[in-house]
């Protein structure tokens, strides 16, 4: 397995230097100029970006399942998007993003049913009421609405989720276990917390001082139809004939609705407020992210979280990091979801969640137009639930990659990760088992592109 | 539910090309960095009243989710012609391609010749 991907690696990093020495080689280029001639013969109403990512990821420690194992070696086009923004007047946009995905990997080991999946990540309209109102933003602010499926405007991550935005691959517990923004190792399909609902937006220019962005949003909220908030299930498979199926208890992916999903589990709708400053005196953005809506059908427990994000950025120097905590209400009781188990399926009643993380980058080397090499190193951590005896997200983690753009717009990112899982001394016999590991590990080899 | 996508996505095509939804032609968008608004001001009087004159401030990008910038480029670009004040603040836009744009670093006269002369 280990042979295979240092086999794959050098062959990626050979065409990569092909490439690199090769400095006619453009193909973002070209894509960039298909999407401007799209814009220009439309009188420049459809506006198209977008960007592909595939990954080669293999992980050590994590026990086996029935019909999944990620410790397999997965190949995956993880997104393939188009970003189109539909210019109906220069105050009024509608924006949707294309995902498509397809799987290599044996469905055995990824547990994808369908190797290719096509979806709308979020399509809304937005509109900017200050230009439309011909409003002096400078004096006014300036203040829009967005209505459809969005991307929740909570912490940082989520709205800058495209892999081309960030300088790791893989995604921080802030925005794999709380906020669900992506859940990758769990599924590989629509990346981003999107949601039903409006968002207001109201910014102002605070002087000479910086600039303070409030958004407001009204939306379906995270939810399930279970009597658990955390209702995933997993069967281990140790060997022999007994399978048990648990709760892994991995966090709030599963509470966030389907991209063709335009219902609500129940009647209550979630708020989610950002504030955010931007000062114009250093390259800094912080913010306080909050999110209250009830889960559940009856709408009788609720979710509450609260988080802070900071980014400091320079030319070659970047730090950013998140902090979430979250209260979920729930009812104490046992095995409330059907599945036998051995004890495992057992809800404790309220909980706390919480997750940080704190990630450094560093450009060591520039060259060429727009090349360069990135070194990155990220520390996390999470606890999915305070109350329970043993869960394996309730880890802490270290991960260092690197970033190399070897042409315009293409990059080849290597990352590894190292994951302690906390409490294993309590951990389920039928996990160990499985294979499941104290300690685990998880190397990525992705490339990603984008025009 | 795909239905329903496929009534929104069709209304929203319906809506781009009726040119009864078009906005009534921009000619001038200046774009400016919040620092900026005194030169932004200067070039606004210098110009001839009967133009359609509006504004951006790309200081609002620093806040913008990933496609921002994207929506940005669009909206300026239904301008006859895009006033970037100071190079910085194309380069904050991703330096796209407009139809037709001028950049100006001030308001000295000379700098408003250059507006006037791509009008």
């Amino acid at each position: 397995m280990l042979r295979h991907f240092k086999l794959h690696t050098a062959i990626a990093l050979s065409a990569a230097f092909s490439c690199a020495v090769n400095a006619e080689v453009d193909p973002m280029g070209a894509l960039t100029s298909v999407a401007q001639s799209i814009s220009q013969s439309s009188d420049g109403r459809i506006n198209i970006s977008g960007y592909v990512n595939g990954h080669m990821m293999t992980h050590y420690g994590t026990p086996q399942l029935v019909g999944k194992n990620i410790d397999e070696t997965l190949y995956q086009l993880r997104e393939a998007s188009l970003f189109i923004d539909a210019v109906i007047n220069d105050s009024l946009l509608f924006s949707t993003e294309l995902e498509m995905s397809y799987d290599f990997s044996d469905k055995e080991d990824s547990g994808r049913e369908d190797s290719f999946e096509a979806l709308l990540n979020y399509y809304y309209f937005d509109l900017d009421v200050s230009n439309a109102m011909d409003w002096d933003s400078d004096e006014t602010g300036s203040f829009k609405v967005r209505a459809g499926r969005m991307l929740v405007p909570f912490l940082q991550y989520n709205e800058n989720k495209p892999s081309f935005k960030q300088s790791l691959m893989s995604q921080p517990f802030t925005a794999w276990q709380m906020a669900p923004v992506n859940n990758v190792g769990g599924s590989f399909k629509q990346f981003g917390w999107t949601d039903l609902g409006v968002s207001f937006n109201y910014s102002k220019i605070l002087g000479d001082s910086g600039l303070i962005d409030l958004k407001l949003s009204v939306i379906n909220g995270l939810g399930t139809e279970s009597q658990v908030l955390d209702s995933n299930t997993v069967q281990l498979d140790p060997g022999g004939a007994l399978k048990p199926t648990v709760r892994p208890r991995d966090g709030l992916a599963n509470a966030k609705s389907e991209w063709d999903e335009f219902g609500d589990v129940n009647s209550d709708k979630a708020i989610v407020v950002k504030l955010s400053y931007v000062p114009f005196s250093m390259p800094l953005n912080v913010g306080l992210s909050y999110y209250s809506g009830a889960w559940d059908k009856d709408a009788n427990n609720d979710l509450s979280m609260t988080g802070v994000h900071a980014s400091y950025a320079t030319k070659d120097w970047s730090l950013k990091g998140e902090y979430l905590v979250a209260d979920v209400e729930q009812t104490a009781g046992i095995n409330v979801v059907t599945a036998p188990g051995p004890g495992l399926n057992v809800s404790t009643g309220d909980y706390e969640m919480s997750a940080w993380y704190v990630e450094g980058a560093y450009t060591a080397l520039r060259y060429g137009t727009n090349n360069f090499l990135k070194a990155i190193v990220r520390f996390d951590a999470v606890d999915t639930n305070d109350q329970a005896m043993f869960t394996p997200f309730d880890r802490s983690r270290v991960t260092a990659g690197l970033e190399w753009q070897f042409i315009n717009n293409v990059r080849l990112r290597l990352e590894h990760q190292e994951n302690e899982i906390n409490d294993f001394q309590n951990a389920p016999a039928p996990f160990i088992a499985a294979g499941g590991e104290k300690d685990i590990s998880m190397t990525m080899m992705s490339l990603i592109a984008y025009f | 539910m795909i239905k329903y996508i496929q009534l929104l996505i069709i209304s929203a095509l319906v809506s781009v090309f009726s040119s009864s939804a078009l906005a009534a032609g921009i000619d001038v968008y200046i774009t400016y960095m919040g620092k900026d608004k005194t030169i932004k001001q200067s070039i606004q009087n210098a110009l001839p009243a009967d133009l359609t004159v509006k504004y951006y401030n790309a200081s609002a990008l620093a806040m913008a989710d990933y496609s921002g910038k994207q929506k940005a480029v669009a909206k300026l670009s239904k301008a006859k012609l895009v006033v970037v004040i100071k190079a910085q603040t194309m380069d904050i836009l991703g330096s796209p391609t407009f139809a037709k744009h001028v950049v100006v670093e001030s308001a000295d006269a000379s700098e408003l010749a250059k507006i006037t002369a791509s009008l």
